[in-house]
């Protein structure tokens, strides 16, 4: 214990010495990783950063900044995607900042109050292996993969985190919970197969399992760069389609954070278009939001795009109720087949059962002691 | 200063299950004293209860003047400054010989040379001179049972318990613990509270004996009072080969037997007795009564037979020849013979 | 700390384990919220799928690991020092690194699963048998385990009394001292180490996460990432029960005062040759299959795109940093386990299968993200307070007690069986030496209990390396192991890198196995000069 307080002592006494700021990074720490070293260059203020993947669902960083809520060790959050940002911003752990350097950032991409404000984002694509089908016949709407005309031939996550979780909330706050929730029990009644996440689903797409899929751009370039034979379609771009969704990732400054004025130069750091261009160069190939930044060929631009127009305040709502519903429909007991639905009472009779013959077990074991 | 080793109304209750029920024992300064008695009797768990191992939930135990526990108080084992062999040993793997000796005069505050003159003494009279840097797990079982006893000895205590010291020994290696023993008894004046299951180990050694049944000491004496009125069937029976033959006290000393009449040490305590009957109180005579020689032993210079009477009991008579098996002898006890009464467990 | 006082011996483990458990307790009941939630049937179909997962992967882990344990415990055979190091491996490989190593052979596109496609067997690991049964998960979660069932198995085999072996074989041969001596001995620890299995196996996440395996955990980690913490603690309580259950109903392994002696009396049978096969058997599933995916996906890569072992010297530059941190983490929580385990294991040792210990092993499946969470949500109520609101914003003290809490059940575990193995007198005969309490710790039970310690270090040492999830939680900024490294490069499919990554933690893994075997074979080799 000694030895233990002694090293706390001689952290707190290190960190005394400079300017620092803690910042939990979700995004691809080998992307983040150059970003920060290079704050650390520009400003003389350290980074202490805590790592992790938004995919990651046993914990997360977002576990952890809700469980430090009051007492947090956080300054900055940088996030990947969106609905965790709105998320942590309903529960009011986050503190308004609105930088310079989002000026040229579109509205529909940050909170208006500067809680929160996304940069380099990744679209909701629809991807087809291009040795088991062609491009120009295939699904070109997310609806699609409710189409019996598409019966058995796609593949998506399921909806219960990361931005596909995002995705059903969106599709909840402009068409309503029930026919967000309807549209998923008809994805599921047409054969689509739901994944546990978006590098599995492109990954049954590109291994030929199924020739269309629903994923990331970011995924979809991955599986470009290890030579699949993939293509990518935007989906929705029709005059009557509501475009294509595209979920930023998120900076944001954590309420109550112990470095604030060392946090907001982090957060104006990463907002600038620099940033946004490391991320289009990089694995995950994001799409830049401020105008006019240089990109690599297989990154289409914002300005290319139909762009779905999102509100995420009608999102954060739609985020509180609709994990309860896509909980129940996708961790049944048996997944892909929870359409039937209906409150199927055996496993009560099962677990009675098996309480029962514990108890008579331990009884005759007590008993035979004695 | 104090008399010697005083328990005086002790209990011990483990677990619900009375282990010691109110024992009172005695035992002088510088004497030597065994208890003996069955598995399970007690007495280890009184001995542990001196030593301060197990705690005793009643009555006090006092030795040389000092208290070790009464109701208000209780002296830790580790300050009430005695030996312990134990039965099992207890040794300490990771040392050696020397190791064994060194900790404990070292916990005493014995350091330097003074220590290595009492090891090397301790060494010499326990026959452990050579095997100074062996560890436990290379010395034979005598060996081991030495080093048990050369560590309790080494710091010269005045109370040495002893947990069955030399079971599972052979016997000259037994002869010459029990000698070591002796010697430092004289010696030193060391009073020893020793552990037997073994009548006659407990008869060569000890000045005072206390046979134990059931968590309670039945009887206290010097072995040869014991011998001549073990007052009770289970003592009687503990002590020598002896066989308990029913009957009838007569007012004038002696008892109607199945065997004839036998006189009586003493007078009997009641009408049915139970006459105590040794191999050395039978005789072969003509006036005796018929019996079936079934086993033959030779024993000590003398052939030992066991002899199955008309009503079932078995006696033993020792023999200047060997008798034949299935021949038949006339057996008659001429007494004087303790008797005891029917015991009442 | 060293007399066991009914509350000293209680006082670490009640900062590392209970105060964070208490504080997850206090969560899931706030708001209004009650067991009730858990009446739900969809609830109780997740908690029959787990509750048969766990229970079918248990058995899995016995019909491998059991045999294997007996091999290593009973006979003697070439190469046997290689298959007892090879059997700490598969603990040493986080589980989703099984997994992975698993679905090159038997996911849907694995190589044996497209052979049986081709002979018109259709075959997915992920799919239930039967209602309730998931034997692909089962298999893959035994392989992670087994280690488990085989290492205490050989231990209690080592600590056979010669004299009752030969005296079997004298009476019957070498089937008799099978059958009478031997195989009762690996019984008898057979329920406690299946025990473990199952508590672990029921609060497993990684492998039914990647295998889309619909238990209870699946929904927990739900709920508490996108509805409410205390929640999502609400739902550990079944798994706490089930566990707890298990606990009590298997029991706990009949134990044996041990005497003098230890590893330099281990008797063994002779084994030949086709003994190494067999053993190597279980090694090559728990650690060939999950290495081999490895290793071929690494040498895949550098095919690929020609770089070579570039991937090994990338990685290394970049998380050499993350090597040593883990090792710090892991060092220190090992010397607080150790020192917080022993008062407690000597109380358990004294009287064993009591219901603390009991409720201890249960805490085993326990998720680690809620010790996590309660391990924060504890230390935050110090925040302000000088010097320990210090150790809360930038200490390690988090991370540290977090890990000893995590592991304290299983550390306790082994130093109790320690203690059950000492001849309880010689203690007592240095209390009656006079020696203080403090001298007979240092100078008798300390080194009679050495070889246990260094079995607890290794233990301890190796599991908080690869330990990921209450890591994740607790480790302080700019601090980041190894294993938090892996897990976000697995997510970006960066797969030369994780496979190479995870090669150098595996063997940094094996480190503390491989110092303690050293140390051990050295003693083992000095007692046997001197008997």
């Amino acid at each position: 214990m000694r030895t233990l307080l002694f090293m706390a002592l001689a952290a707190v006494m290190a960190l005394g010495q400079s300017r620092v700021v803690t910042v939990y990074v979700s995004t691809d720490f080998e992307h983040a990783e150059p970003i920060l070293k290079e704050f650390e260059k520009a400003t003389g203020i350290k980074v202490e950063a805590v790592s992790d993947t938004e995919d990651n669902k046993t914990v997360g960083l977002v576990n952890r900044l809700i469980a430090e809520a009051g007492a947090t060790r956080a300054d900055v959050f940088w996030n990947n995607e969106t609905g965790q940002a709105i998320r942590l911003a309903k529960k009011g752990i986050l503190a308004p900042y609105v930088s310079a350097n989002a000026a040229t950032i579109p509205a529909g991409f940050k909170d208006p109050s500067g809680l929160w404000t996304g940069f380099g984002a990744r679209g909701r694509i629809l991807v087809v292996n291009t040795q088991a089908a062609d491009p120009k016949s295939a699904p070109s709407r997310v609806a699609d993969l409710a189409d019996p005309k598409w019966r058995g031939t796609c593949v998506m996550s399921k909806p219960l985190f990361g931005t596909t979780l995002t995705h059903a909330a969106v599709l909840a706050s402009t068409n309503g919970k029930d026919a967000m929730l309807k549209w998923f029990k008809s994805a599921l009644e047409n054969g689509t197969r739901f994944e546990k996440g978006n590098a599995p689903a492109m990954k049954e797409v590109s291994d030929g399992g199924r020739p269309f899929g629903l994923t990331d751009t970011d995924d979809a370039h991955a599986a470009r760069l290890d030579g699949k034979s993939i293509a990518v379609i935007y989906p929705d771009q029709g005059k009557d389609d509501p475009g294509v969704l595209l979920i930023p990732n998120t900076v944001m400054l954590m309420k109550g954070a112990p470095h604030p004025e060392e946090a907001k130069a982090f957060i104006d750091f990463v907002l600038r278009p620099e940033t946004e261009r490391a991320l289009a160069d990089g694995r995950s190939a994001q799409i830049p939001l401020h105008p006019g930044v240089a990109k690599p060929p297989h990154v289409k631009g914002y300005e290319d795009l139909k762009v779905m127009a999102v509100d995420w305040n009608r999102v954060a709502d739609a985020l509180e109720g609709a994990p309860d519903d896509l909980g129940r429909l996708f961790i049944g007991t048996n997944p892909n087949e929870a359409v039937s639905g209906g409150a199927d009472r055996t496993p009560t009779y099962i677990l009675a059962g098996v309480i029962a013959l514990v108890c008579v077990v331990l009884i005759a074991k007590r008993r035979a002691r004695a | 200063m104090g008399t010697g080793l005083e328990l005086r109304g002790v209990s011990v209750v483990v677990g619900g299950r009375t282990l010691l029920d109110a024992v009172d024992l005695e035992v002088a300064r510088g004497g030597v004293h065994a208890l003996i008695g069955a598995s399970g009797a007690g007495k280890t768990t009184l001995l542990r209860a001196v030593a301060g191992l197990t705690p005793s939930s009643a009555g006090s135990i006092a030795h040389a003047g000092r208290i070790f526990s009464d109701p208000e108080e209780r002296l830790p084992a580790e300050a009430r400054r005695l030996g312990f062999v134990f039965q099992g040993h207890g040794l300490w793997p990771h040392l050696d010989v020397r190791g064994h000796l060194a900790f404990t005069l070292d916990c005493m505050g014995v350091r330097g040379s003074e220590g290595a003159v009492r090891i090397a003494r301790t060494l010499a009279a326990t026959g452990l001179v050579g095997m100074e840097s062996r560890r436990p797990d290379t010395l034979s079982g005598g060996e081991r049972q030495r080093l048990g006893l050369a560590r309790a000895v080494v710091g010269e205590p005045e109370l040495l318990l002893l947990d069955e010291p030399t079971a599972s020994l052979d016997p000259i290696t037994a002869a010459s613990i029990r000698a070591c023993l002796l010697e430092l008894n004289r010696e030193r004046g060391t009073t020893l509270l020793l552990v037997t299951h073994d009548q006659r180990e407990a008869f060569a050694l000890a000045g005072t004996v206390s046979v134990m049944d059931g968590g309670r000491v039945l009887r206290s004496g010097t072995p040869a009072s014991l011998w001549k009125a073990p007052g009770d069937a289970v003592v009687a029976a503990f002590l020598g080969s002896a066989v308990l033959v029913p009957g009838t006290a007569s007012p004038e000393g002696s008892a109607e037997t199945s065997l004839g009449r036998i006189a009586l040490h003493g007078a009997a305590s009641g009408t049915t007795i139970r006459v105590v009957v040794r191999p050395s109180d039978v005789v072969v005579d003509d006036g005796g009564v018929d019996g079936v020689v079934q086993h033959v032993a030779f024993r000590e210079g003398a052939y030992r037979a066991s002899v199955t009477m008309r009503d079932g009991i078995s006696l033993f008579v020792d023999l200047a020849t060997a008798p034949a098996l299935g021949s038949v002898l006339r057996i008659r006890v001429p007494g004087p013979c303790p008797s005891v009464v029917e015991s009442s467990r | 700390m060293i007399r066991s006082g009914r509350w000293t011996a209680w006082a670490l483990p009640a900062l590392c384990l209970v105060a964070p458990m208490t504080a997850i307790g206090i969560e899931a009941f706030r708001e209004g919220r009650s067991i009730e939630t858990l009446l739900d049937p969809a609830i109780h179909g997740l908690l029959v799928n787990t509750l048969a997962l766990a229970a079918l992967a248990t058995l899995f882990a016995v019909v491998v690991g059991f045999p294997l344990g007996f091999a290593i415990g009973a006979y003697a055979f070439p190469l046997r020092s290689f298959v007892v190091a090879a059997a700490f491996v598969p603990l040493l490989v986080p589980h989703h690194i099984h997994t992975i190593g698993w679905m090159r052979w038997i996911g849907r596109q694995g190589w044996i699963t497209t052979r049986l496609a081709e002979d018109g067997i259709a075959f997915d690991v992920r799919a239930a048998w039967i209602p309730y049964v998931w034997p692909g998960p089962a298999w893959i979660l035994a392989m992670a385990l087994f280690p488990l069932v085989a290492l205490p198995v050989a231990d209690a085999l080592r600590r056979i009394d010669r004299e009752s072996a030969a005296a079997a074989r004298i009476a019957g041969g070498t089937r008799a001292a099978l059958t009478a001596v031997y195989m009762p001995a690996a019984k008898a620890v057979l329920p406690g180490a299946a025990a473990l299995v199952f508590a672990l196996a029921a609060g497993a996440y990684a492998v039914p996460s990647l295998l889309d395996t619909p238990v209870l955990v699946q929904r927990l980690f739900f709920t508490f990432s996108q509805r409410s913490q205390g929640e999502g603690a609400l739902l550990a309580l079944p798994l706490f029960v089930s566990a707890a259950v298990a606990a009590s109903l298997l029991g706990d392994p009949s134990w044996r005062r041990g005497t003098l002696g230890g590893a330099a009396r281990a008797v063994r049978l002779p084994g030949g040759p086709w003994m190494t096969c067999a053993a190597l058997v279980p090694v090559l599933l728990g650690v060939g299959v999950p290495m081999a995916g490895l290793i071929g996906k690494l040498v895949e890569e550098s095919r690929r795109t020609g770089e070579g072992l570039a991937a090994f010297q990338l990685v290394w530059a970049r998380t050499a940093a993350s090597f040593g941190n883990g090792l710090l983490f892991a060092t220190l929580a090992g010397l607080v386990l150790l020192v917080a385990a022993w008062p407690l294991a000597r109380r358990f040792a004294a009287r064993p299968g009591g219901a603390s210990e009991r409720g201890l092993t249960a805490l085993i499946a326990m998720p680690p993200v809620l010790l996590g969470v309660g391990t924060i949500l504890f230390w935050k109520e110090t925040d302000g307070v000088p010097v320990i609101g210090g150790l809360y914003r930038d200490g390690l003290i988090l991370v540290v007690l977090a890990l000893a809490g995590r592991f304290l059940p299983i550390v306790v575990r082994v130093l109790r069986d320690g203690f059950l193995g000492l001849d309880p007198s010689a203690e007592e005969a240095a209390r009656l030496a006079g020696a203080s309490s403090a001298k007979r710790f240092r100078m008798i039970s300390l080194p009679m209990m050495a070889s246990t310690l260094g079995v607890a270090w290794t233990a301890a040492m190796t599991l908080a390396l690869v330990e990921l999830d209450t890591t994740l939680l607790t480790y302080p900024p700019g601090m980041e192991t190894v294993q938090v490294r892996i897990f976000n490069m697995v997510h970006y499919a960066r797969d030369a890198e994780v496979s190479a990554l995870c090669l150098l933690a595996t063997a940094l893994g094996l480190l503390p196995v491989v110092i303690h075997a050293l140390i051990t074979s050295g003693e083992e080799e000095r007692h046997g000069h001197g008997a």
